[in-house]
């Protein structure tokens, strides 16, 4: 293909400036090169950016004796809530009469799950009952009747500000002022016996949300049994010697 | 007269002075950056602390920009009652170019949240905590401990206005219930526009079968639309809860074409910030839910 180019043989020139020259095609090709090179340069910008700024998940540091409660059904992630948020009334009414409230006592107060007209369906099967250890305090919740997909419950409440914890220690980490630490329980035999101070050995697991601070906070889970490593028996070796003798259950 | 004058003006003068006997102490002046934590936070202190809302009436927080005059509010905070699990993330460069010394209260510091949808077990988590009348007595009983902590003088008026509000809750929590009783569940699929919801329904015992649509604070476009109608229909849902703040045809439209039933809930984020806001929204919420599954549907 030529291209004539303008003025060509109209104007009188001479040969030279007159003589068809031959003009390729434009393909394109420099500007397509320089846009991927932009587009690769913006590409290589942004995913440096996108390491810099992305903060990488953290795998919760689960202990032997914890679990996530999203492992929970849905109910009973109900049921782990509403015993957290029984905290403050627990809390208000143990400073009214120096004990903490048995479940009785909750109920009366208007506190879910004690009170089970303020729970879903599904929830107002478990019986309620405390056991008061002094500086600690458990409700157990266990499901009367056959029932291979309950569970028993337990919210224990510690005071931080006693001389004695049960274990698991509730940590080392817990804000100064805060009153109480809370923790909730599971066990898979929904009906099974009030165990007294050491869950762990009686086969309950602590229950975490992922966001738990607390799974930040603590160590780095123990490695599994070996020649050279710990295991989760060794977490019990740190329990006290003597621990109190299991207290009587509160009717 | 020449003597009475300066007597008039020394009795003038003092009715300007303020009684220091009945001078009652300082107080507190507390931000918050969502609707709820306005209508918590005024439950709790009454008329005893200023209340300030860090958002303008009919901002979105999803998509909200800050103004200086938004960053000078903060400046003289006592304390900023914060989500902090991602809702009111414009918070942040605020703080930081007010950098006073406000008290941070994070409200679901002892709130178990649960995992953001399509998001790995600790990524993100579902930030609407506050649309759930559970969390929402367990954040009302921490904020209560945390404002008695800093104005110990008050201490024990937040403890008990604290707890008569939620007494109050666990009311529409119980007559939410018992409205539930006679409901057939079994069988019945529900939907909802955004997880946001979840907490609430969760502890009505009523499981989401599927969260359609996600986002929200924003309006459908109609490739969304199409998108829905097509979750539904595969989904198999029976009642689908959408916001109240969403343009009534994308409701209609889904109804129409699937004949699934509606219900519109409250987010708690619209309107003017008052003391019964959550009360009356999260009322008006578990109405609509036993109305949308009752035999009317």
């Amino acid at each position: 293909m030529s291209v004539s180019l303008p003025g060509d043989g109209q104007l009188g020139g001479t040969a030279g400036e007159n003589e068809m020259r031959r003009v390729p095609p434009a393909t394109g090709r420099g500007e397509a090169v320089g846009l991927l090179g932009a587009l690769f340069v913006i590409a290589l910008v942004l995913g440096v950016r996108a390491m810099l700024v992305s903060v990488p998940v953290a795998e919760p540091r689960l202990q032997p004796y914890q679990r996530l409660d999203v492992g929970l059904s849905l109910d009973e992630q109900t049921l782990f809530r509403t015993l957290l948020a029984a905290e403050y009334d627990i809390i208000e009414l143990r400073g009214r009469s120096g004990f903490w409230p048995d479940a009785g006592s909750l109920a009366d107060a208007f506190v879910p799950p004690f009170d089970a007209t303020l729970v879903p369906p599904a929830l107002r099967n478990y019986r309620w009952g405390a056991y008061d250890g002094g500086s600690w305090v458990d409700y157990l919740g266990r499901w009367p009747g056959p029932d291979d997909a309950a569970q028993a419950f337990i919210l224990r409440l510690i005071d931080l500000h006693a001389g004695y914890h049960p274990h698991p220690h509730p940590g080392v980490d817990y804000d100064p002022e805060q009153l109480v630490a809370i923790q909730v329980w599971s066990h898979p035999d929904a009906a099974t016996a009030y165990p007294g101070e050491r869950l762990p050995e009686a086969g309950w697991s602590w229950v975490l949300s992922a966001d738990d601070p607390l799974l930040s906070q603590q160590p780095a889970p123990a490695e599994p049994a070996g020649p050279s490593g710990s295991s989760p028996e060794q977490w019990f070796l740190e329990m006290p010697a003597d621990p109190p003798a299991d207290p009587p259950a509160d009717p | 007269m020449r003597r009475l004058v300066p007597i008039l003006v020394a009795v003038w003068l003092a009715s300007l002075v303020p009684s220091v006997s009945g001078q009652e102490p300082d107080r507190l002046r507390i931000g918050v950056t969502l609707h709820a934590y306005y209508s918590w936070a005024a439950n709790i202190v009454g008329d005893a602390a200023d209340i300030v809302p860090v958002l303008p009436v009919g901002a979105d927080p999803h998509s909200y920009q800050p103004r200086p005059e938004d960053v000078e509010r903060l400046v003289d905070l006592d304390i900023l009652i914060i989500n902090g699990l991602g809702h009111d993330d414009f918070i942040d460069p605020m703080l930081a170019a007010a950098a006073g010394d406000t008290v941070i209260i994070d409200v679901n510091a002892r709130t178990p949240a649960v995992a953001a949808l399509g998001a790995q077990s600790g990524d993100a988590v579902n930030s609407h905590t506050f649309l759930s009348i559970t969390n929402a007595v367990q954040q009302v009983g921490l904020l209560a401990e945390a404002l008695g902590r800093a104005d110990p003088a008050r201490a024990e008026l937040y403890r008990s206005n604290a707890s008569a509000y939620v007494r109050r809750l666990r009311g529409l929590l119980r007559r939410g219930l018992a409205d539930l009783e006679t409901v057939p569940r079994e069988g019945v699929a529900l939907a909802a526009v955004h997880d946001g919801y979840g907490y609430l329904l969760a502890e009505l015992g009523l499981p989401l079968a599927a969260v359609i649509q996600p986002r929200h604070g924003i309006d459908p476009s109609p490739r969304q639309l199409a998108d829905t109608i097509e979750q539904v229909r595969a989904a198999g849902v029976d009642v689908l809860f959408v916001e109240a703040d969403y343009v009534p045809d994308f409701a209609e439209t889904v109804r129409a074409e699937t004949g699934v039933a509606i219900a519109r809930l409250s987010h708690i984020a619209q309107g003017p910030y008052t003391a019964d806001a959550f009360e009356r929204e999260m009322a008006a919420n578990l109405r609509a839910i036993a109305a949308a599954l009752g035999p009317g549907r």
